[in-house]
Formats: structure tokens, C-alpha cells, sequence
């Protein structure tokens, strides 16, 4: 790599202040987790004969170990869009310092370079750490001779895995990196996030339409027995997934911006205020942080419409589907954490960078409440929406591919009958409030960032 | 010839008499001292000797006839030169709170030259009080407010000097002690 | 009670600032101390400030002008020694006591910085009020009031990020003034502009304070802007060191 050397880059990471720390401190762990998960996929990967038996049906019967594998890769994705969010957070400092560097004439693609070096040499750390972690578990987990294992600590990850799902990683959070920094112009007078205020209204809103009806064309022509090859068939499923949650995720800034215009000119309440003036202000911030969230609920919302599919089409007493889609939602329940991690360091970074209007507002006796509720409201008042939007999307356009109805054998008359798929409207609004639950606790963790921010000696600081 | 150019300056958009000239001039200088009116006059008569203002009118009022005066080609040529022309920077060396100040910084003991600095202080602060409480007066005409920025300008430039005098003086004790 | 009455800004004759007696102090401090970790700011330093009196405090810097007046206005506690203002011992109180304090009797104002820079001008001088239940319709009609005071009018609708400083530090001293407090304190409120910019935010500020009879505590290192005081008070070494 040209530019700037290793050495020059951590010393700028290293000289950084509080927010630069907190960064990398992310970074860090954002990729210790990935490692640990994609070596638990490796495990997963290499169980062989010799292994088990596992007392979990999905590790001990091969033919779902696929899944698992799959499930475990696509786990890793919220992981990785949370390091690339990091390394975009706006610490003020760092801006500053990038500028220094264009000003002492640095090209623009050597500050981006910095950036991203400093990602990558976090996440270098990030995997050492996350593979050590791995095998300490392992050795803990797996001292049980005799009885069924739980988990695949009996299986030798070969050595190439070690090296490479770091070397995996590297590339993975560098490139989330580049891709986030692509907006964010360095010059020499500072670091400006070029982005249209006005966010894109009608083509995410066709995107999700369309992808969702596209959906159920597809799954009209597979039920009239359509003669298209199983590629043909796939390819077109997952372009209709890819174009709901490009319209889902395009449209969230839109939304963002409409729920802030919405309140902005009635509220009464000075902190609903703040937090729709500042949707309005960069509704970007509140979509990219949800992101991560807003693809696990549209996900969330298809597994649900799918299991209401098929437990309805299978006999009751049957548990494998049931416990398999428990399993599903355990995943998922991890994967929503780790998306909801992304509002943490969102959020935790709007507190940290405006530290100084905050402090002012305190010292002019504004209540710490009314800024934490600020907060609060900014992220949540635009997620909740458009996740509600995400799960019944997701749900109903599976219910468009899989049909309304399925055929069961009737065991007293004897014959086959068709029913209707009941909407999992329960489930759905208990996986909706869930997630919003754990984002709010996650958000609220953030404004344990307040109480420092609203520090009377930032006002000293300079901005 | 300052006050010739003044009464040229004045002349400039109207022709005036004497005493009009005064008032006008004690108005927008209120800071200087006031001018005589035989300065005046005895300004006016040069001016009118070297071509630069004339006699257009005699106001006839109760008491004495008043001359009125208005400006000429060459009045308004002289006038254009002068404000082209730079001042040269005179620096007040000889002002004499410049030289008293020294000498107490420099000869008297450290007790007598701190407690004259200061009572020099607070004379300034209250002088620069007095001139800012002139021009916040809601009624403060433009004229008021550049005279009173005039004046506060040098107060606070020899309140400076006051207080960069005391801070060198104590660092060089400071050298001194060391 | 009228709400338009108390949210205009009122004019009254009486001159304020009339008697210099010492029991009229609208807050006085006693002994204060405070220090960062080792560092002493303040080492025992005393004052009054008076009703209606615009109190200049000057001194070198670090020496603790912004320390005091963070204590004097109950954002820092101080170590030892007391802030009274009327009958109340602020220094003894909650932090929530004191928070609900500045925002009803006392408007703080800084260099600069202290605008949310998303709302509009008219919002952010409307927040104290509506801090304080007011109506969102009235407080922006009390708001607009308060910017035209301060010549800002026209910029009701502008967000702070696209105002000259000077424009800025108007709007934010509208909305230190608009809950109409007893005392303004103002931290180098002038520190960051122009001299132009500088004398026009003061000379509407000191006509402000005076019609509406509010104490003013003015930081400043800048004898031109003390000059603005009816009186001035130098901190030295964390102590009052002299008076004029
Ligand atoms: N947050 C802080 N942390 C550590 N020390 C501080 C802090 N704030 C102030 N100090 C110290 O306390 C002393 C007084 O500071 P203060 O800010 O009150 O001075 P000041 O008179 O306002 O100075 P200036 O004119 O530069 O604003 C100084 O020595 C300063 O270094
Ligand atoms: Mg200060």
C-alpha cells in the first residue's frame, strides 16, 4: 500500500481523543465478534464422521449444517456493516486531523487511506483477539467426556481457516469502510458528508412495492407450474428480496425526514422538537444507523410469514419445523442485537459531537431529561415505521410467494383439504416489540455518554 | 493647517457662516477642545486671502450682519488633496501620561507605581465608561458615536500599553530575582 | 397572570440601578473556592452584584473570571465559601434546584456555540419558554418579539449554521434574555466577533438589561467591552483583586 506508512497511521489513530478511542474501541470489537462467529461456522464447516453426536438436531444431522453454516456467514453481515459505521463516526478530532493532513498536502485518497488503514489495523486486532477468545471457549465448552456435546468443540479448525478468516475479515471491514467513507469529502478546511437533504421518496417506495409483488408473481407462476429451472426461479426470489431491502433501506432517510416535517411544526414538547429538527437536518444519520435493523426486521418478518407456511401445512405433532424455525429466530434474535448495536455508536456519537451545545443547553438550565428524551425520540420515532413497514412487508410478501392457502391431509375426512395460512399477526407484533425494546435499551445505553458530554468544561473546549 | 481643511470639509456641502462653522465643528469634535470663534475667523480670512472659500451672502439678523461663506474650485481642489493625502502616524511619545507612567515604572518604588498605575486605571475605566454610556444613549447621533469610538479607541490602546508596561516590569523582577 | 404581559419584553421608566446599598444585592458571593483536580481557579473570592447593575469582571487570563461566574450562576458548586441569591443559599442546593434556577431567573450566554443548530432562530429562543410549559403558538410569539428586539427579526426562520457570528451571538442573547430573567451572566459574549459586530451585540444587550431592570454579570479581558459596566470588579489569582 502507498501513501501514508503503518507506522504514521497508528500514531494518528493512537494520538486521537476520546471519540477516536471509542472508535477504534468498536472497531476492535465489532471484529473480535465477526471472528468468533465465522470460526464457529468454520467448526460447523469441518464437523466430520469421527465428530458428535451433538445434542442440537441442526449440528447433528449433516444435511442441515448448510444452514447453519449459511445462517452463521449471513450473521457476520450486521457485523460488518456496524465496523464500517464506525469507522464513519465524526469525531471531531479526527476530521480536524485529516484536514491537517490535506492542508499539509495529502491527497484526498491518502486521507481516505488513513481511514481505512486504521479500520483494517483494528480489525487485524480485532481478529487476533476474536480467535483467541474462540479457542479459550472451545477448550471450556468441550471439557464434557461422555455425554452428547452441545456445540461442535470436538472438531480441529485447520490452520488456513485461522489465518484466513481474519485475513477475510480485513477486507470485508476495509471495504465497508471505503464504502462508507464514499460520501465524505476531505479537504483541507475540514471533512464535509455530502449528502442531499432531500432523500429519494418515490423509487424506494416503488422498490418495495414492486419487489414485494414481484414476489408473489413468482410465486403464482411456481404454484401454476411454471417450467423455469430452479436457477432461473432462485435468482428471480432473491431480486425481488435485494429490491425490497434496497427500497426499505433508500426509504428510510425519506421516512425519517417526513416524520421529523410531520412533527417539526405541531409538537409541543421541546425535546420532540430537537429530535424533528434534526431528522429533518440529516436524515441520512438516523437511516444508515438502522440499516442493520431494518434488514434483520424484514428478514424477521419473511421467517415468520414462512413459519406460519409451513407449521400450518405440516402435522402438529411433528416438532423438527418448529424447532428448526426456534432456532432460525435465535439467530435472528442475535443478529437484531448486533443491528442494534449500529444505533449504539450512532447515537452515542450524535451526544459525544455535539457535546458542546449540549453543555451550553445545561448550563442554561436545560434538564438533562429533555436531551436524553431528544435523543431518545430521534432514533426511535422514525425506526419504529418503518420497521412496522418492514415486517408486514416481509411477511406479506411471502405470503404472495408461498400462497394464502396450503393443501393438508384431513386425518377424519379421510383426505387431502385446503386452508387458509392464518397472517402471524401475534408473533409479528411480539418480534415488533421486541425489537424496538432492545433498540430502545440499546439507544438509552448511549446516553451514558450524556452525563460526560454535558460537561461544563466542554465548554472550554474548542468546537 | 488642520482646522482650515475642517472648515473646508464643513463648507463642503453647504455655505455657512462663522458661527454656524463653530457649532458644527464643536458638535462633531466634542472631545476636543472647542474652538474660538477668532479662530475662526481669522481662519476663514486666510482661506478667503488664499482663494479656498468666498463670500457668497450677508445674513442680515437682529444683531450683526453674518458673512456667509462657500466653498471655491480651489477651496474644493484643496479639500480633495487633503483628504488624499495620508496622515503621517504621529506617535504620542510625548503625551504625558506616557512619560509619567515611565518614570514611575522605572524610578519610584514598586508600592508608589503600582498604586498610581491603578488609580491611573480606574481614571481611564471611568473616562471610557462615561464615552460608551454616550454613544448606547438611544438618541446617540453617528457624530456622537465615531467621536466616542475615537476617544475610546486611544483609552483603551494607553490602557494597553498600561498593562503590558506592569506585566513586562514583573517579568523582568521575576529575570531579575531568578 | 397575563402570559403576554410577562413574555413581552416591558419597558419600565424607574432607572434602575438607583440605590447602591449593599443589602440591595441580588446575589452575593462569600469566601468561594473551587479547584480542577489540583489546579485552584478561585481562592476565596467575594463580590455582590446589585439590582439592575451591570457588573464587568476582568482580570488576566486563567485566572478564574469564568470560574466564578460558572459558581456565581449554580452550573459549578464550589469547593467551599457561598452563593446567596435573594434569600436562597444556591450553592447548597440540587443540581435540579439549581437547573430549574437558571432556567427560570438567571440567562447564560457564551462565546459562542450554544444555539441547537437545527432549529430555526425563533425556535431556539422559543425553547426556554417552552422548557417552561409554555405554548409552542405563544413562546414563538414572544420569540419573534425578542428577535426584533435585537434587530434579528428578519432571521426568524434561519438556522444558526447559515448566520454571521454576530447574527448568532444576537439570537442567542435573545434567548438568554426571553424567560426575562433576574440575572444575565455572559461569558466573553462578544470574544468570537468583529469589533463592529462586538459594540452592536453590547450596545443592545446593556439597553435590554436596563429597561427591563435585569443584573448583568459581563466576563470579559477587553476594556472596551467593560467600559459597557456600570462597574468593574478584577480577578486575580482566584481572588477579587480590585474594584472600579
Ligand atoms: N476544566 C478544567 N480543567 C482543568 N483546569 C481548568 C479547567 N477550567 C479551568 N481550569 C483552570 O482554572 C484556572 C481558571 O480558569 P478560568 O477559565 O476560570 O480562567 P479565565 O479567567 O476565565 O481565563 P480566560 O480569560 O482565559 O477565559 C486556570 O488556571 C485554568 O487552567
Ligand atoms: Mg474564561
Amino acid at each position: 500500500m502507498s501513501g501514508p506508512s503503518i507506522e504514521t497511521t497508528i500514531r494518528l489513530a493512537a494520538t486521537g481523543g476520546k471519540s477516536d478511542r471509542l472508535r477504534i474501541l468498536l472497531t476492535v470489537i465489532g471484529a473480535t465478534v465477526a471472528t468468533i462467529i465465522l470460526l464457529a461456522a468454520v467448526a460447523v464447516l469441518f464437523i466430520g464422521p469421527a465428530n458428535g453426536p451433538y445434542s442440537l438436531d441442526v449440528l447433528d444431522q449433516p444435511g442441515l449444517r448448510p444452514g447453519v453454516v449459511t445462517a452463521l456467514g449471513l450473521l457476520s453481515v450486521p457485523v460488518l456493516l456496524f465496523v464500517g459505521l464506525c469507522s464513519r463516526l465524526g469525531a471531531p478530532a479526527r476530521d480536524r486531523r485529516l484536514a491537517a493532513i490535506r492542508m499539509a498536502g495529502a491527497t484526498p485518497r491518502d486521507a481516505v487511506r488513513i481511514v481505512a488503514a486504521e479500520t483494517s489495523l483494528a480489525t487485524v486486532i480485532g481478529g487476533v483477539a476474536g480467535t483467541a477468545v474462540f479457542f479459550v471457549l472451545k477448550a471450556a465448552l468441550g471439557a464434557e467426556p461422555g455425554s452428547a456435546l452441545l456445540l461442535p468443540t470436538d472438531v480441529s479448525i485447520p490452520i488456513v481457516a485461522i489465518i484466513g478468516v481474519p485475513l477475510v475479515l480485513v477486507a470485508g471491514t476495509t471495504g465497508a469502510s471505503l464504502l462508507a467513507m464514499r460520501k465524505v469529502v476531505v479537504s483541507p478546511f475540514g471533512v464535509t458528508r455530502s449528502m442531499s437533504t432531500k432523500p429519494p421518496r418515490v423509487a424506494p417506495a416503488i422498490l418495495f412495492v414492486g419487489g414485494s409483488l414481484g414476489l408473489a408473481v413468482l410465486g403464482a407462476s411456481i404454484r401454476g407450474g411454471s417450467e423455469a429451472s430452479d436457477l432461473v426461479l432462485g435468482a428471480a426470489g432473491a431480486i425481488g428480496f435485494l429490491a425490497m431491502a434496497g427500497g426499505l433501506i433508500a426509504g428510510s432517510a425519506s421516512i425519517a425526514s417526513g416524520t421529523g416535517r410531520l412533527l417539526a411544526n405541531r409538537v409541543q414538547s421541546p425535546a420532540l422538537l430537537i429530535a424533528a429538527r434534526r431528522l429533518i437536518a440529516a436524515p441520512y444519520t438516523a437511516s444508515r444507523a438502522t440499516t442493520a435493523v431494518l434488514l434483520a426486521a424484514l428478514i424477521g418478518g419473511m421467517t415468520q410469514g414462512l413459519r406460519s407456511n409451513f407449521l400450518t401445512a405440516t402435522d402438529s405433532d411433528d416438532a423438527f419445523y418448529r424447532t428448526s424455525f426456534d432456532l432460525v429466530e435465535g439467530v435472528l434474535l442475535v443478529a437484531i442485537v448486533i443491528a442494534a448495536a449500529s444505533l449504539l455508536v450512532t447515537t452515542a456519537e450524535a451526544v459525544v459531537s455535539r457535546r458542546r451545545t449540549l453543555a451550553s443547553l445545561v448550563a442554561g438550565g436545560v434538564p438533562r431529561s429533555v436531551l436524553r428524551r431528544a435523543t431518545m425520540a430521534e432514533t426511535l420515532v422514525p425506526l419504529v415505521p418503518t420497521m412496522v413497514l418492514a415486517l408486514i412487508g416481509g411477511s406479506v410478501a411471502i405470503r404472495g410467494l408461498t400462497g394464502s392457502q396450503v393443501e393438508i391431509w384431513d386425518s377424519i375426512a379421510e383426505g387431502p383439504t385446503v386452508v387458509d395460512v392464518p397472517i402471524p399477526w401475534a408473533r409479528l407484533a411480539t418480534l415488533g416489540a421486541g425489537m424496538i425494546g432492545v433498540c430502545m435499551a440499546l439507544t438509552a445505553l448511549s446516553l451514558l455518554f450524556m452525563r460526560r458530554a454535558t460537561d461544563i468544561s466542554e465548554i472550554r473546549a474548542a468546537a | 493647517m488642520s482646522t482650515g481643511h475642517v472648515l473646508l470639509g464643513l463648507l463642503a456641502t453647504d455655505a455657512r457662516h462663522g458661527y454656524d462653522l463653530k457649532r458644527s465643528h464643536d458638535e462633531l469634535f466634542p472631545s476636543s477642545r472647542p474652538v474660538a470663534f477668532g479662530q475662526i475667523y481669522a481662519t476663514l480670512a486666510r482661506l478667503q486671502k488664499k482663494g479656498h472659500v468666498e463670500a457668497v451672502d450677508v445674513e442680515k439678523t437682529d444683531g450683526p450682519e453674518r458673512t456667509i461663506y462657500g466653498l471655491t474650485q480651489d477651496g474644493r481642489d484643496e479639500l480633495a488633496q487633503w483628504l488624499e493625502s495620508v496622515e503621517e502616524p504621529a506617535p504620542f511619545v510625548s503625551n504625558p501620561l506616557a512619560l509619567k507612567a515611565t518614570m514611575a515604572l522605572l524610578a519610584a518604588d514598586a508600592d508608589v507605581a503600582a498604586s498610581y498605575l491603578s488609580r491611573q486605571r480606574t481614571a481611564h475605566v471611568k473616562r471610557m465608561r462615561h464615552y460608551t454610556a454616550v454613544k448606547t444613549k438611544a438618541d446617540a447621533s453617528l457624530s456622537d458615536v465615531l467621536a466616542a469610538d475615537f476617544v475610546l479607541a486611544h483609552l483603551d490602546a494607553d490602557l494597553r500599553w498600561l498593562e503590558t508596561a506592569i506585566d513586562r516590569i514583573a517579568s523582568l523582577e521575576q529575570e531579575v530575582a531568578r | 397572570m397575563n402570559e403576554s404581559q410577562t413574555l413581552a419584553p416591558h419597558h419600565s421608566d424607574q432607572t434602575p440601578h438607583e440605590s447602591s446599598n449593599p443589602n440591595d444585592a441580588v446575589l452575593s458571593a462569600r469566601g468561594l473556592v473551587y479547584s480542577f483536580g489540583r489546579t485552584p481557579a478561585l481562592r476565596g473570592a467575594s463580590m455582590n452584584l446589585e439590582r439592575g447593575e451591570i457588573l464587568a469582571v476582568t482580570g488576566p487570563s486563567g485566572s478564574g473570571k469564568s470560574t466564578l461566574m460558572l459558581c456565581l450562576a449554580g452550573i459549578l458548586q464550589p469547593d467551599a465559601g457561598e452563593v446567596a441569591f435573594g434569600s436562597r443559599v444556591i450553592s447548597e442546593e440540587s443540581e435540579s434546584a439549581r437547573s430549574q434556577l437558571r432556567r427560570k431567573e438567571f440567562g447564560v450566554l457564551f462565546q459562542f456555540g450554544q444555539l441547537v443548530p437545527e432549529l430555526t432562530a425563533i425556535e431556539n429562543v422559543a425553547l426556554p419558554l417552552m422548557l417552561d410549559g409554555v405554548k409552542r403558538a405563544s413562546a414563538r410569539t414572544a420569540a419573534a418579539t425578542w428577535l426584533e428586539r435585537f434587530g434579528v427579526g428578519d432571521l426568524a426562520e434561519v438556522r444558526p449554521t447559515e448566520m454571521s457570528g454576530g447574527q448568532g451571538q444576537r439570537v442567542a442573547t435573545a434567548r438568554a434574555l426571553v424567560a426575562e430573567p433576574k440575572i444575565l451572566f455572559a461569558d466573553e459574549p462578544t470574544g468570537a466577533l468583529d469589533a463592529l459586530s462586538g459594540e452592536q451585540v453590547m450596545t443592545q444587550l446593556v439597553r435590554v438589561a436596563r429597561d427591563s431592570g435585569t443584573s448583568v454579570v459581563l466576563i470579559t479581558h477587553d476594556a472596551r467591552i467593560a467600559a459597557y459596566g456600570d462597574r468593574e470588579l478584577i480577578v486575580r489569582d482566584g481572588l477579587i483583586e480590585g474594584e472600579s
